[in-house]
């Protein structure tokens, strides 16, 4: 059985081959394929156009059909509709009549005279007469679409303004985070029968700044299309707010590349990435410190961001060095190196970390993989390293109960003869009660009557100006900023001026990143993390695997342990036998190109948006090295998923 | 045989003419793995063991040199003098993974077993006949030089300002001078002589780029630099002799080598030649290179490609010998190919 589209080629087929016989008989002497093919066009149109007015001149109401599902559209209005529909809409939607009015009510498919608002329809009459009439729209599809198409008319309401904010909230319209998923999303998207609607809607936020400047060209004695035109403009800001800006850029590269599967997956891993965090498509932390040093000023807005993208584009070196005043390892990659690694990343990073002021690799990782795989960002604090211990402290206190986590404030409880130790972080995070200002708070109340309204503030040695009247008396935590590090600080704690000195901290943080002896494996941070979120951990031995994993499931992300010198043999160097400096990773994309392959990694040195490529017999190298000094011989490198 | 295919067979025997060859891997009497140093006369065997001791190995006698707990890991080097060897010891190696670690820094007589304490540190470096020890302090950001007779220590600061995992590199032409390299906030590495009397410190150079990496040793009365684009790579890569004595505000120096290519460094210095990792190709669409150790000669500055081992990244020089690690083999570049030779040496029979 023919499909719908296949008649209507066929049709057209015809028409153009009796056309150009027709033609190359009567004007041979003037011949050309090209102007052949733009008379015949003509032709088509004029005909059509003559046909047309014909029936339009008398309208019907379609209430004497014998059988609304026997009902077709007029041969030539069908031409006529492939004819001004864009080629790349034509195969959308599936291969029946049903796709046709997707395409229709999505004002997708296009008339001669742009949206189709007369229908030319063919039926047997209730006389068993066959005629051919002309309706509207809204006759046409009441009385026969929708009758043919149940579905069609569940989308328009789906698609209706008023439940589209549901309809949206069960699409997935995320730009894919690999190749492989690329073009499965592409494939599925192209046979869905909501495209044709999605794309309506992008068109419609697309043209409004089109919209805009017609209604500033069009004088006010135009009344009818003025309000036609602010009707439109209406509808389009409302679908604007509801489609996030993520969705928009998605469907953008979707319905530009609907009939081509390599330019639409190109538009995303070869796109600039430094104009989707301006689109608002990624996250703008990937671009804030760098801009707020380029720009020497930390309030950044829209053009802020703008420019900064064009000077990335423009001198690609800057992104080696800008950004770097936490301490990151830099020289981090260049802008372009930078863009197309993000644009393969998908490790969830909507937030800022600082590795080297945590001062510990393990903890640096795992929190990532934390912030990852739970969705949630580390708590706020005005100290980054605290708003990223806080949320290992959490997770260990959870799952260890303290184990690896050992940073605590003591004090002596005279009454019951003990040591008493409360877990802290070095600095104040928010809702946390292991904010270091409320632990000391505790202790003062417990051992110097430190009132329940009264409080102690953190502030910097800077900050604190004894001299002032706000410091003479009250509870202060003066801490040394230069000196202050995620598992190591120095601080003071002053009550109305006088030293506290009966409060003892103890910095501690040893754990086991992955097990080093099997009595003790299931404490191994990794193993806590793996049962805590229920992933399936295993063991990646080859790139075959790597690559199968991140494919298969696009949270999926790869961790390990390697030696910094073989990961990184630029950044660092051995000079003596059998070095190694274990750095724990996360990798999250990879790259390849003739049976070669580079993974995209971020080291726990590396800033959190500063992923780097590295070959994989780097990779292996690492590997190899650091299984060779482990007391298991453990091949260090994991996927992890859902 | 066509023109053509000749002309193809001539075009891979350049080819393979500008690649060494594969060098002879390291063997010795126990497993590798936890050896951690071996003179290069195969008398004295560094090793560790998992119960957390360093033990010497010599003449079928075995000396504990320290103990530690259980897993402890040692790091061992020596200088040219072949008087001393400076031991780090890294009590929680893998379960502490922190940049900031210092650990305790021992020098033991050469093949020795009784270390001496000097303090705490980071990448130690022995000078000047080895009565100098220096190593850093990541927390303070302070190079400590520490006389090995009897610990008097200079405390040398730096900024490290751009990168919090810098760690300078030090040679000391003069028991009284420091030279190391430090990094400003735009990521511009320096190197820098320091007088350890005064405490004034000077400019030696100054990197061409943000970024660029600086490395150095000593010949005769030069010093010889370094410097390797890394980050975007541009640049190139160049090694210079700058000599010390007679050159005022360190203007004059001599290039000894250049490169279009973004090398990757690692130097070593070893009898007159500086052995460095150098980059034959690089594919920028995977960052992958190519890359063989090669040798330049200070005095005639050849330079000759010696390995084919393609993905070579690391030389490590171990009592004169120059070693390439790739893949868990040593690939011996310079020294003795058999190290298992265990029998007692002439006059050294134990009595």
């Amino acid at each position: 059985m023919k499909t719908w589209h296949q008649s209507l080629a066929n049709l057209l087929n015809k028409t153009l081959l009796a056309g150009a016989l027709g033609l190359s008989l009567s004007s041979y002497a003037q011949s050309g394929f090209y102007t052949d093919f733009q008379t015949l066009i003509e032709i088509q149109k004029t005909n059509f156009s003559q046909k047309f007015e014909r029936y339009a001149a008398e309208p019907s109401k379609l209430e004497d059909i014998k059988d609304p599902l026997k009902a077709e559209l007029d041969p030539d209005f069908l031409s006529s509709i492939i004819f001004n529909t864009p080629g790349r809409y034509a195969g959308l939607g599936g291969a029946d009549k049903c796709g046709l009015y997707d395409l229709v009510l999505s004002n997708l498919a296009q008339g001669p005279n742009g949206d189709i608002e007369i229908f030319l329809v063919r039926y047997e009459n209730n006389e068993g007469k066959i005629v051919t009439t002309a309706a509207s729209r809204k006759d046409f599809f009441e009385k026969i679409a929708f009758k043919q198409c149940p579905q069609v008319e569940r989308f328009q309401k789906y698609f209706g303004l008023k439940n589209l904010p549901t309809t949206l909230k069960n699409l997935s319209l995320l730009p894919p985070s690999g190749q492989a998923e690329c073009e499965e999303s592409h494939s599925k998207m192209r046979l869905d029968p909501k495209t044709p609607y999605l794309c309506y809607l992008s068109e419609e936020i697309q043209g409004i700044s089109h919209l805009e400047n017609q209604i500033r060209k069009t004088s006010g004695g135009q009344y009818r299309k003025l309000r036609s035109l602010r009707s439109k403009l209406k509808a389009a800001k409302q679908y604007e707010k509801l489609v996030s800006p993520a969705a928009q850029s998605y469907l953008v590269s979707l319905c530009e590349n609907i009939d081509s599967k390599t330019a639409f997956c190109e538009g995303f891993f070869k796109s600039n990435f430094w104009t989707r965090v301006v689109q608002g498509e990624k996250s703008k932390h990937y671009m804030e410190s760098s801009c707020q040093q380029l720009k020497g000023k930390n309030q950044l807005n829209k053009r802020d961001y703008e420019s900064c993208a064009a000077q990335f584009a423009n001198e690609p070196d800057l992104c080696s060095e800008l950004g770097n005043l936490k301490g990151d390892l830099t020289p981090k990659p260049g802008c372009d190196e930078l863009s197309a690694n993000l644009n393969l990343s998908r490790l969830k990073a909507d937030y800022e970390d600082c590795p080297a002021k945590v001062g510990n690799a393990g903890i640096v990782n795992i929190t990532r993989l934390i912030a990852h795989f739970s969705g949630k960002a580390p708590p706020k604090s005005d100290f980054c390293h605290a708003s990223i211990t806080a949320m290992f402290a959490e997770f260990d206190l959870e799952t260890s109960e303290g184990r690896a986590w050992d940073v605590r404030l003591c004090y002596d409880d005279k009454i019951n003869q003990r040591e008493v130790c409360l877990p802290a972080v070095y600095g104040n995070v928010k809702d946390s009660d292991l904010s270091m200002s409320s632990v000391v708070e505790k202790i003062l109340r417990k051992t110097k009557g430190l009132g329940a309204d009264q409080s102690c503030r953190l502030t910097s040695k800077k900050g604190y100006r004894p001299e002032l009247l706000e410091f003479k008396s009250g509870c202060f935590v003066i801490v040394d900023f230069e000196n202050c590090y995620g598992t190591s600080c120095e601080y003071e704690v002053l009550l109305n001026q006088k030293k506290i000195t009966h409060i003892r901290k103890k910095s501690g943080t040893q754990f086991d990143y992955f097990p080093k002896d099997f009595a003790t494996e299931n404490f191994a941070i990794s193993e806590q993390f793996v049962k805590k979120y229920k992933l399936k951990s295993s063991r990646v031995l080859n790139v075959s695997t790597l690559k199968r994993v991140l494919n298969e499931n696009k949270e999926a992300v790869i961790h390990g342990i390697g030696c910094a010198e073989d990961l990184l043999p630029g950044h660092f160097s051995k000079k003596r036998f059998n070095e190694c400096r274990p750095l724990p990773f996360i990798i999250d994309g990879y790259k390849e190109n003739d049976g070669l392959y580079s993974v995209i990694i971020r080291t726990a040195y590396d800033s959190l948006h500063a992923p780097r490529l590295v070959p994989w017999t780097n990779l292996f190298s690492a590997l190899k090295d650091y299984q060779r000094i482990h007391p298991l011989n453990v091949w260090g490198l994991y996927a992890l998923r859902k | 045989m066509r023109l053509g295919n000749k002309f193809g067979v001539l075009l891979l025997a350049v080819a393979a003419a500008s690649k060494g060859q594969t060098p002879p891997v390291l063997k010795a009497k126990q497993a590798l793995d936890n050896i951690r140093f071996i003179s290069q006369d195969g008398k004295y065997t560094y090793y560790q063991r998992r119960s957390g001791d360093l033990q010497v190995f010599t003449n079928y006698d075995n000396k504990v040199v320290m103990e530690g707990p259980k897993l402890t890991q040692y790091s061992l080097s020596a200088g040219p003098a072949q008087k001393k060897i400076a031991i780090l010891k890294d009590e929680s190696f893998h379960d502490r993974l922190s940049h900031l670690k210092s650990h305790e820094i021992f020098t033991v007589d050469f093949g020795g077993s009784s270390p001496k304490l000097h303090g705490k540190g980071q990448d130690p470096a022995l000078h000047q006949n080895d009565r100098l020890i220096s190593y850093y302090r990541p927390q303070e950001k302070n190079i400590y030089v520490a006389r090995t007779t009897d610990g008097h220590q200079n405390i040398v600061p730096i900024k490290s300002a751009a990168n919090d995992f810098f760690v300078p590199k030090r040679v000391m032409p003069t028991p009284n001078d420091l030279v190391y390299t430090d990094v400003n906030e735009k990521g511009e590495q320096a190197v820098l002589i320091r007088s350890l009397i005064d405490s004034k410190a000077l400019p030696v150079f100054k990197a061409s780029r943000s970024g660029n990496k600086l490395e150095m040793c000593l010949y005769e009365s030069s010093l010889i630099i370094g410097e390797f684009p890394r980050g975007s790579g541009k640049g190139g890569s160049r090694i210079i002799e700058v000599p010390l004595y007679m050159n005022e505000g360190y203007k004059n120096s001599k290039t000894l080598y250049q490169s279009q290519q973004a090398d990757i460094g690692n130097i070593s210095c070893v009898d007159g030649s500086l052995y460095f990792i150098k980059t034959l190709s690089q594919d920028e669409e995977l960052g992958l290179k190519e890359t063989e150790v090669a040798r330049l000669g200070l005095k005639d500055q050849k330079v000759k490609v010696l390995t084919d081992l393609d993905k070579v990244t690391q030389i490590v020089s171990m009592d004169g010998m120059v070693l390439a690690p790739l893949r868990g083999k040593y690939f011996i570049i310079k020294g003795p190919k058999n190290l298992t030779d265990d029998s007692i040496k002439d006059g050294e029979a134990k009595k």
